[in-house]
């Protein structure tokens, strides 16, 4: 047997798929830069003053922006990540620390369930009962982007809850500690990084979302006043004016879609630099 | 702890410790020989005593250095750790027996032959016959574990020492009777105490075993 | 004088169908380390973790008998585990920092949601923990760095000084050193001759050499069964059980 020869095909052979791993994966990544290329390229040109600060223009007009619809993305958005987010971390903590229990094991199918369900699904769904008695409005928009968010940050909220080795947990039980302190002030003070990166991923899904918004905060020409009223949605907005056939209309769709990847952008950043500070501060 | 591995050596050290023993049988049987028989041949015989207490000598060293090995390698405990430390005490023991041994020979050697005698050495070879059973029997209970039969040759001790003094009352009584044979007597009673003293050694042994097997250490209790 | 700080009584746990210690009575005395010793699965982790109300904590796991601290029975339905915890420390066997906290948190931690507030006690009790543990000279620069940055040996001594800043009068350590070098094996034994003075120490240990240097008491169970218990250097060299001395030869 010649060891030396094998070692050199095994060697080979360790080297190509090496090489296919990192083919494979720059492949993946193409599409990615592609968008952001064409995004930049369309839409860089739009971008002014006047687009964020004016109400959008009719086909005829050359000026005005999508103003009203990020500001109505900004509320539903955030109304939705304000009211979803802590009730998904419970919801999270539960089915992490009480894994056996038969309301979580339930939940948990439940959970893994919504996960899957397409957007339009639950746009149709809050339609048909919240926004048939009440009609569109912001409100219905975020409930909406609620169902999306919840069923995802309680899922990566207990996938990184488990990770967390039960030994820690009972090393804070063993401190005299009772266990619901040990979780909100030992456990997840410990993942926030971890547990805002599920957030941040969250956040980026549903600011996209389109299809469950056309059923419920429909849209709006100018600004809404309250949360009650049809409200304009980037999305909603761009989604809208790529298929009007103007191309003012549609060069204000790509400036959108800027925008709306900037902001995602801006707020996973903005998030990690904020953490970064937290943590140079505590641990310097 | 390699427990097959451990066995394996424990075996090997106790086999050393037979062939110290047998050594120290055969030379007991050979100054028998020297003080009792009378043989033609004793200067070549003197010689077979020397070679075994060299080779005693030799066991004892590397026995030693084994012992040690394997406290510092294996670090026994219990039963094991009470195996090693009685090989330890029998081999010097049994190394003490060795010299003893030898030296009744060199006092045989220089033995005269005196008809006179006679009375005081069949109580001599007595004693000679007592302590090579306790010998044996020592150390087959040492190699077969055998508490019983170590019990029974501590208790074969006292006999050991009373014989002692039977012979050297005798020999005092020699002495009295004619002066003539006061340097033999002397060599006589020198016997004597050595191969008492050889007895203690066994007893030494015999005390081993029952520490090993018991963990209690029984030695110097008949003095309270 | 004989002074019995926990006494255990008839003490047998399951988890859920499965028994792991059955009938278990011992006597641990004052200011003594006891070394719990026994094959894989005989019950001696469950062991100590009965002695702090850990057990209780597993999903389906339950327990019957008594265990007495100073005389009180810990599993009395008017005690707050929480409570018996704080004068029960433990310490596991992987060094288990809380994540994401610096090393002055980490000791602080049990003080301050135990309600200790002021900065200035705090400061005092984690300098004298963290010397106790025998890591104040190497952290003293450094209190705000990460737990996670110290060496294991050093983490596993950050976890004595968190356990032993609640001043619990027990420390319980299940296989302290099996994830140590072993200088730092060396490190938390010779810690452990320390705190005997302050404390009574119970460890579970794998390691037999480990048990016969550092304890005071061997308990030695066998499949949840308290085999043998004894002073350790009666029972590491002539044990009462044959099974004591089948094990601790190797010949199990």
């Amino acid at each position: 047997m010649n060891r030396p020869f094998f070692y050199q095909v095994r060697k080979f052979y360790n080297k190509s798929i090496l090489l296919l791993i990192f083919l494979l994966s720059f492949i993946a990544c193409v599409p990615f830069f592609f968008i952001v290329f064409f995004v930049f390229q369309k839409g860089l040109g739009v971008l002014n003053l006047s687009f964020f600060t004016q109400l959008p223009p009719t086909p005829d007009e050359n000026y005005g922006g999508l103003a009203n619809g990020m500001v109505g993305s900004l509320k539903i958005v955030g109304l939705a990540c304000l009211l979803g987010v802590p009730w998904a971390l419970f919801l999270g903590v539960f089915l992490s620390e009480k894994p056996q229990h038969k309301i979580a094991q339930s939940l948990r199918f439940v959970v893994d369930l919504s996960i899957s369900v397409p957007s339009i699904v639950i746009g149709i769904f809050v339609y048909s009962f919240l926004v048939s008695l009440f009609g569109f409005s912001a409100y219905a928009g975020s409930f909406a982007l609620l169902m999306i968010l919840i069923p995802i940050v309680a899922k990566s909220t207990e996938e990184i809850l488990k990770m967390i080795p039960h030994h820690i947990r009972e090393a804070g039980l063993a401190l005299g500690i009772p266990k619901w302190k040990v979780i909100f002030r030992i456990i997840l003070p410990g993942t926030l990084t971890m547990l805002l990166s599920g957030v941040i991923l969250a956040l980026a899904r549903i600011a996209g979302e389109t299809a469950p918004l056309l059923f419920t905060a429909l849209g709006n020409h100018f600004f809404s006043k309250s949360l009650g009223e049809p409200t304009a949605t980037l999305p909603v907005q761009i989604y809208e004016f790529s298929k009007s056939g103007f191309p003012n209309l549609e060069n204000m769709a790509w400036g959108g879609a800027l925008v709306l990847i900037s902001f995602v952008f801006l707020i996973n950043f903005g998030i990690r630099f904020f953490l970064f500070l937290l943590r140079s501060r505590n641990l310097s | 702890m390699s427990t097959k591995f451990f066995d394996e050596r424990l075996g090997h050290l106790k086999s050393l410790i037979a062939s110290m023993g047998g050594c120290v049988e055969q030379m007991l049987k050979e100054a028998n020989m020297i003080i009792f028989k009378k043989p033609s041949d004793k200067k070549k015989i003197y010689q077979i005593i020397q070679e075994r207490e060299i080779e005693i000598d030799s066991l004892q060293v590397k026995l030693g250095k084994y012992c040690y090995r394997i406290l510092a390698v294996q670090s026994p405990v219990a039963k094991d750790l009470r195996a090693i430390l009685s090989i330890i005490s029998a081999n010097t023991s049994l190394e003490r027996m060795g010299d003893l041994s030898f030296e009744i020979a060199k006092k045989g050697r220089e033995l005269k032959e005196d008809p006179l005698l006679e009375t005081s050495l069949d109580c001599l070879e007595e004693l000679f016959v007592h302590i090579s059973l306790m010998v044996v029997d020592c150390l087959d209970a040492f190699i077969n574990e055998d508490e019983k039969l170590a019990r029974h040759v501590i208790l074969q001790d006292q006999r050991a020492d009373s014989l002692k003094d039977k012979i050297c009352l005798e020999l005092k009584t020699c002495i009295l009777k004619n002066k003539e044979l006061i340097d033999t007597c002397i060599q006589l009673v020198g016997v004597a105490e050595k191969l008492e003293r050889v007895g203690d050694q066994a007893t030494n042994i015999a005390e081993e075993v029952v520490f090993l097997q018991t963990g209690l250490d029984i030695k110097h209790q008949e003095e309270k | 004088m004989k002074k019995t700080l926990i006494e255990v009584k008839n003490l047998s746990a399951w988890f859920k169908k499965n028994q792991a210690l059955s009938e278990v009575n011992v006597e641990i005395e004052k200011n003594k380390v006891v070394a719990i010793i026994g094959p894989s699965g005989c019950g001696k982790s469950t062991f100590i973790r009965c002695l702090n109300r850990l057990h209780e904590e597993v999903e389906g796991a339950f327990l019957k008998g008594e265990v007495l601290l100073e005389g009180k029975n810990i599993y009395d339905s008017s005690e707050d585990p929480a409570l018996i915890r704080r004068k029960i420390g433990m310490v596991f066997q992987k060094p288990n920092p809380f994540p994401g906290m610096s090393i002055y948190d980490n000791v602080a931690i049990g003080l301050r949601l135990n309600g200790m507030k002021k900065r200035s006690l705090l400061d005092e009790r984690i300098e004298q923990s963290l010397r106790s543990a025998g890591l104040w000279k190497e952290v003293k620069d450094r209190l705000n760095y990460s737990g996670l940055s110290l060496s294991g040996g050093q983490q596993q001594r950050l976890c004595i000084a968190r356990a032993l800043a609640i001043q619990p009068f027990v420390i319980l350590m299940d296989e302290p050193t099996s994830a140590l070098d072993p200088v730092s094996t060396g490190w938390v034994e010779e810690l452990l001759q320390k705190l005997k003075k302050q404390v009574t120490v119970v460890i579970v240990t794998h390691n037999m050499q480990q048990a016969a240097r550092v304890s005071d008491r061997i308990a030695f169970f066998i499949d949840g069964k308290l085999i043998e218990y004894n002073k350790t250097s009666r029972f590491f060299t002539k044990p009462e059980s044959p099974k004591s001395e089948d094990y601790i030869t190797g010949r199990f």
